[in-house]
């Protein structure tokens, strides 16, 4: 690794990181993880036994979670769906208990640490304090992380592994150990047994990883490029067997995958007809991801609403422009990983014709996250955390919707106007 | 010990070919030895799909593939009916959670890995309409495709050749219906190379 020249201090802190070992004070001390880790708990753990409506897929995820590792029966769960969170949940609820806190506590904890991995992704990226600190404080805020992470759905874990594989994969970018390739390896892999859509950043790592190492020593490449597919295969593979154990042969399990596929892609609309009145999924691609379900209940219309940030969502795309603009100019292929992962999901799940995009864009927010931290980093001083404040305002403004706490509609009523709604009767 | 390995990486893609194969060689074994037939061919008649339910589960038979001649039409759960999700949060834990119909409990407690649902031709019409509508139903040469909970129900609206299985195969088919489908394919689904069990459901 080469240092910083003089010429550096016209670059932005980024920039100069990049070339640089960090300085002492932006080195990790024991304390940082936690004072990140403590604030995005709490704010996923208040009430968290609160909402118990009808966004919820709890109850078939639970029940599943007892019959898949004794059974290997795929359902009442959607069998498209990959099997490693009925293990998860199984976990979670001998840990924490059978119960509407037990089941989600899993989501909580993993949903905190997510926060703390993706602001050690940003700092071993950007190689600067206010991009790590930025990541933290949108994700810790973020209202759709905070909604699912009070949830069981399996998305959450699925982010939190996908994450622990960048910064592996970046670890071993860098510091070449086999340990670290045969990890990210296996992360991938797990994953991708949570959520398929963990394979698109899987595609991307390989063929950056190809490019970045192709003039390495050939056994390295071959331990790199090995973990990225036969190792991922295997952890991927791993969470099938107890499926196996219902008489299923390989060519009924790749049967298996070729339609869990296709039913992903496929039109959701007769999932439930009431999702027909969803706005198309292309609408989202530059605009937030909402969803709003109006009841009556007892006479009072009760509306649950799942969003994600409206300010910080409009700056993702200029920001992960702005990203990607640097990575070709400056060659850095770990930053192209980023702006292509944001791309690629965002494009794969905004072009799909699918009308449920929620939950897939929760592995979105991350990458848009890093992305627009270090476009941010890249404003003067007062106008970077001039930005973070606000959008730190806006996400405590938003909190009470993310959590589920019951809120006079007034102060909300412009967001309810601009989000998708669907009725669900009383 | 790891620094030692590190030093032999180009070692790495065979050793991990070698956990790829015993991997998928693991859930194949997994998968073959769960599959339990009877030595003989069995017969049985019975009143209805409870009393056949409980008929193969005695027999002690899994894994096994389930060919069902009947003129039910909702073969297939329709699983996302608010009803039945609500039934779902109230029925606890233990399986079978919602036994809805024969295919669906046999699917449930494993007896069956994959249905083959063949409706009397005089149906095939209806049933076409109604599965050519559904979201998840897949066009197969001889009909449509579901999966209940993971596991393929086949519902065969053209020719069915038993001697496709590859294995034998478990027969339930009602009597009621029986003239209704062509007599060659009876014969073959009777003879004792095809099915090790047979159970007629006789309408009493």
């Amino acid at each position: 690794m080469s240092h910083a020249t003089p010429t550096s201090t016209r670059m932005s802190p980024a920039d100069r990181g990049a070339s640089a070992t960090l300085p002492p004070m932006f080195t990790l001390t024991w304390w940082m993880p936690f004072a990140v880790f403590v604030p995005a708990y709490l704010l996923r753990l208040f009430s968290v036994e609160l909402v118990r409506g009808p966004v919820e897929d709890m109850y078939m995820h639970v029940q599943n979670a007892f019959y898949y590792p004794a059974t290997g029966l795929m359902g009442p769960d959607n069998w498209w769906t990959s099997p490693a969170k009925h293990f998860a949940l199984r976990v979670a609820i001998a840990l924490f208990g059978n119960d509407i806190v037990g089941w989600r506590l899993m989501s909580v904890i993993l949903g905190a640490l997510s926060v703390v991995v993706a602001a050690l992704v940003a700092r071993r990226l950007f190689r600067s304090v206010f991009p790590a600190l930025a990541t933290a404080a949108l994700l810790a805020l973020d209202p759709l992380g905070i909604a699912f992470s009070r949830t069981t759905f399996e998305d959450t874990t699925a982010v939190f592994v996908l994450l622990v594989a960048v910064l592996l994969w970046l670890r071993a970018m860098e510091e070449g150990r086999a340990l670290d390739w045969v990890l990210c390896g296996v992360a991938l892999g797990v994953a991708t047994a949570f959520r398929t859509y963990a394979v698109i950043p899987l595609a991307i790592m390989l063929v950056a990883t190809s490019v970045s190492k192709r003039r390495d020593d050939i056994a390295r490449l071959a331990l790199a490029l090995t973990s990225l597919t036969l190792v991922a295969f295997c952890a991927y593979f791993v969470w099938w067997l107890p499926w196996f154990s219902r008489g299923y042969s390989l060519e009924e399990w790749l049967t298996l995958q070729s339609d869990a596929l296709a039913v992903q892609g496929a039109n959701f609309a007769g999932f439930n007809p009431a999702l027909r009145r969803l706005v198309d999924p292309q609408g989202w691609l530059f605009s937030w991801v909402s969803l709003a379900l109006h009841r009556s209940v007892a006479g009072r219309e009760v509306v649950t609403m799942v969003t994600s940030d409206p300010f910080v969502w409009a700056l993702f795309l200029p920001g992960v422009a702005y990203l990607l603009f640097r990575a070709i100019n400056g060659r850095r292929v770990e930053w192209l990983f980023v702006g292509l992962s944001f791309l690629a999901l965002y494009g794969f799940f905004a072009l799909s014709p699918r009308p449920i995009l929620l939950y897939s864009a929760l592995v979105i927010v991350p990458f848009g996250c890093l992305a627009l931290s270090f476009a941010a980093d890249s404003l003067p001083g007062r106008w970077k955390w001039g930005l973070l404040s606000i959008a730190t305002l806006w996400g405590l403004y938003l909190y009470p919707l993310a959590a589920g706490i019951a809120v006079p509609l007034q102060p909300y009523a412009w967001l309810l106007g601009r989000v998708a709604s669907i009725g669900l009767g009383s | 010990m790891l620094s030692r390995f590190a030093k032999k990486w180009w070692l790495a893609p065979l050793v991990a070919t070698i956990l790829v194969a015993a991997l998928l060689a693991a859930a194949q074994f997994i998968g073959m030895s769960s599959r339990s037939y009877l030595p003989e061919q069995q017969a049985a008649t019975v009143r209805g799909p409870g009393e056949a339910y409980q008929s193969l589960r005695q027999a002690g038979l899994h894994g096994r593939i389930v060919v069902i001649l009947d003129k039910q039409t909702d073969i297939v759960p329709r699983l996302y009916d608010r009803e039945f999700m609500a039934s779902l949060a109230a029925s606890g834990t233990s399986a079978p959670f919602q036994p809805l119909n024969l295919a669906s409990g046999l699917i449930e407690t494993g007896i069956a890995r994959t249905v083959y649902f063949v409706p009397p031709p005089s149906l095939r019409a209806a049933i076409s309409q109604r599965l050519g509508s559904r979201w998840d139903a897949k066009t197969e040469p001889s009909g449509f495709s579901v999966r209940f909970n993971g596991a393929p129900v086949h519902v065969v609206l053209g020719d069915l050749n038993p001697s496709d299985f590859g294995e034998k195969v478990v027969v339930y088919a009602n009597r009621d219906v029986l003239t209704d489908y062509d007599a060659s394919l009876l014969t073959s689904l009777e003879s004792t190379a095809v099915s090790d069990v047979l159970v007629i459901q006789d309408t009493p």
